[in-house]
């Protein structure tokens, strides 16, 4: 960037500034002035164009730093872009692209974005077909998800929704997809956390980190999905797969919120300004499965939403349920349950994941569904403590069998093929006799076995083809003395 | 409605700078003070005792031309405020010199950017050393460096290189 001087000599435009209100500065001059446009503050500060009045202009500024009135302003007849690069792998940057982790500065990039950019046309659109893995199994058998989808993730807070985020990240950086990750006004201790899991887990290299804290300015909060989703735009362009997840649009909202307020925009619903769905919206456009140069590849977004006391209602979550392909809903009473993750799935809806199924995963999906609605009516007879019969006391314990099979541990991931062949085995009852915690210590050595040994691989990935439910029950039948025995010298 | 221009013409032509600007809107607010605590008739007396004699003068003639009784408090209250308005509505025209300018010629820019720009326009004259000659000027936001400064640092910059080598 060029410093100030060089731009008031090129643009020959000045400005000054007239009145501060924290995150929205009054300039007057600068008769040219466009939206969105960069503007330089001669203390070294730059902001953006918010607003233009005939007699003044209104920038949002990026920085916490005092600036005093009758400070000079020039324009740079620019608008914001950032470095984008693959050297954004494995760093945690700021909304500005900066670095801001311990490791040494970036490198000066080739290439640079606009944030702002205009979501590609429906003629570079194509439909979501290929199924997406998250490693938890109540989302891939029960609301799969496809690639190119925008699921919301909504929930009370503290029920589990950043938990299963980072499970879906940590199985996508392992099939080689990159994951940027939207940490929007969190505590500085929560964006370490994540780094640190990213490191942990060694899928650091394929991930990037859009990180702004609670007490960084506001403008600069503001920014962090729209940067986010401009480096997904980039990796998209590479060829690359991308995921991105947006935690959370929630605090976003508010933020934006303090911004119209202080730019006296005229407050609309809960105070929010009228163009808060715009906002959300134009974000949510640029995910999606595209047709690009370098051939057929996808940006999934997750977007996260926090409820009050479970209330689906409010303006923000009804916003982002009408833009988004479907929701999962993390329920506060099932995770006091103890269910992990807390997923309702008679409130959670996926609107695209369904088309991307096999004719077998459908099957499946559809046998769970039914079974769980059935499970639910049931549970009302034992409130009633009336005598049993044998086929509901049957129907009760598979479905504890099964809530016990979807509770998956923290961190713990399961390939999707591993799934669907333990929820047969559970299904066809292969383990009769034996409580579930024997039960989940084969499964602990079958996954140990898939993943070390190519022949358990390689025969668990030859059952996955058979293509009817009834046909794959009974070669699982067939084949589980084999699994067993392959399964026996490894451990969880 | 008279246009503010007609009203307002005479007193406006003694506004040539921020600082008169500066120093009329003071006087009009030290007027302000006085205007509802005085007797009838001592317009003039506070007239006399407040502000410079320079502005008193223009202030009385002005408000003859525009047949405003002295003793109606409410109508000079009127006018003032207009006044008051006026001037700070006033477009301001920066220039930044690299010397201090005498009175006179304080004046004949003021009568040439009159004539060539326009009525309503006042000069905020700033002196910087630095600039060495010429000006920068800065009017309704935009901006023009025509100082020897920049003129030295372009030829030093374009030639700057050539310089360097040896011959």
């Amino acid at each position: 960037m060029k410093d100030f001087t060089a731009y008031l000599n090129q643009i020959q435009e000045i400005g000054y500034v007239e009145e501060v209100t924290d995150a929205i500065i009054h300039v007057s001059g600068l008769p040219e002035a466009k939206s969105d446009e960069i503007v330089y503050f001669e203390t070294g500060d730059f902001g953006q164009v918010f607003t233009i009045h005939p007699d003044l202009v209104e920038i949002l500024v990026f920085s916490k730093n005092s600036i005093k009135p009758g400070t000079r302003v020039v324009r740079t007849n620019s608008v914001l872009q950032i470095p984008v690069g693959f050297e954004l792998l494995g760093r945690v940057i700021d909304p500005l692209g900066n670095s801001i982790d311990s490791i040494k500065p970036l490198k000066k990039m080739e290439f640079s974005r606009s944030i702002q950019s205009i979501p590609l046309g429906i003629a570079y659109r194509k439909t979501i077909i290929t199924p997406f893995e998250t490693g938890v199994s109540m989302v891939d058998m029960v609301m799969p998800l496809g690639h190119g989808q925008r699921e919301l993730i909504i929930g009370d807070r503290k029920t589990g929704k950043t938990n299963f985020l980072m499970k879906t990240v940590l199985s996508q950086a392992k099939k080689g997809n990159v994951c940027v990750y939207a940490s929007i006004g969190k505590k500085k201790i929560d964006i370490k956390q994540l780094e640190e899991f990213f490191i942990k887990n060694k899928i650091m290299d394929k991930a990037v980190i859009v990180a702004s804290g609670s007490e960084d300015a506001t403008g600069l909060i503001y920014l962090t999905p729209f940067t986010a989703m401009t480096i997904c735009e980039y990796f998209r362009d590479q060829g690359k797969n991308v995921v991105v997840i947006l935690d959370d649009l929630s605090t976003h909202a508010k933020f934006y919120r303090e911004i119209a307020l202080l730019g006296k925009r005229f407050p609309g619903r809960n105070s929010y300004p009228s163009d808060m769905f715009f906002i959300h919206a134009q974000l949510m456009e640029r995910a999606g499965n595209f047709i690009t140069q370098k051939g057929e590849f996808s940006i999934t977004c997750f977007p996260v939403a926090e409820t009050m006391q479970g209330d689906l209602s409010g303006y923000i979550e009804t916003n982002l349920m009408s833009m988004t392909d479907g929701h999962l809903y993390f329920d506060r009473d099932l995770f006091y349950q103890g269910r992990r993750p807390a997923i309702n799935p008679f409130l959670s809806v996926t609107r695209v994941g369904r088309q991307t199924q096999t004719n077998l995963r459908r099957e499946i999906n559809r046998e769970i569904i039914s079974f769980f609605t059935l499970y639910e009516k049931m549970q009302s007879f034992i409130h009633f403590g009336t005598e049993l019969n044998e086929n509901i006391k049957a129907t009760l314990a598979t479905g504890e069998k099964l809530i016990r099979f979807f509770n998956q541990k923290y961190q713990e991931i399961l390939p999707i093929d591993l799934q669907l062949i333990f929820f047969v085995m559970l299904w066809g009852n292969v383990f009769e006799g034996k409580d579930f915690d024997a039960i989940e210590n084969i499964f602990g050595k079958i996954f140990g076995a898939y993943e070390e040994d190519p022949k358990m691989k390689q025969q668990i990935d030859n059952l996955i083809k058979i293509d009817s439910f009834n046909k794959l029950l009974a070669s699982v039948r067939k084949q589980t003395p084999d699994i067993l025995k392959l399964s026996e010298k490894y451990g969880k | 409605m008279k246009d503010n221009t007609l009203i307002y013409s005479d007193i406006i032509k003694a506004v040539k700078t921020t600082a008169d600007a500066e120093d009329f809107l003071s006087q009009i607010d030290a007027l302000f003070a006085k205007l509802f605590k005085t007797t009838p008739g001592s317009f003039d007396e506070n007239l006399k005792k407040i502000i410079g004699s320079n502005f008193a003068a223009l202030l009385r003639e002005s408000l003859e031309k525009n047949n405003i009784n002295k003793n109606d408090q409410s109508s000079i209250e009127k006018f003032l405020n207009g006044l008051k308005d006026y001037i700070q509505q006033l477009k301001i025209l920066k220039l930044q010199i690299a010397f201090q300018p005498s009175d006179e010629m304080i004046d004949d820019i003021f009568v040439w950017v009159s004539e060539n720009i326009g009525q309503g326009i006042i000069l905020d004259i700033s002196y910087d050393i630095s600039l060495i000659g010429g000006a920068i000027i800065t009017f309704e936001g935009k901006y023009r460096d025509l100082s020897l400064k920049k003129r030295f640092s372009d030829i030093f910059e374009k030639n700057g290189v050539l310089l360097k080598k040896p011959k």
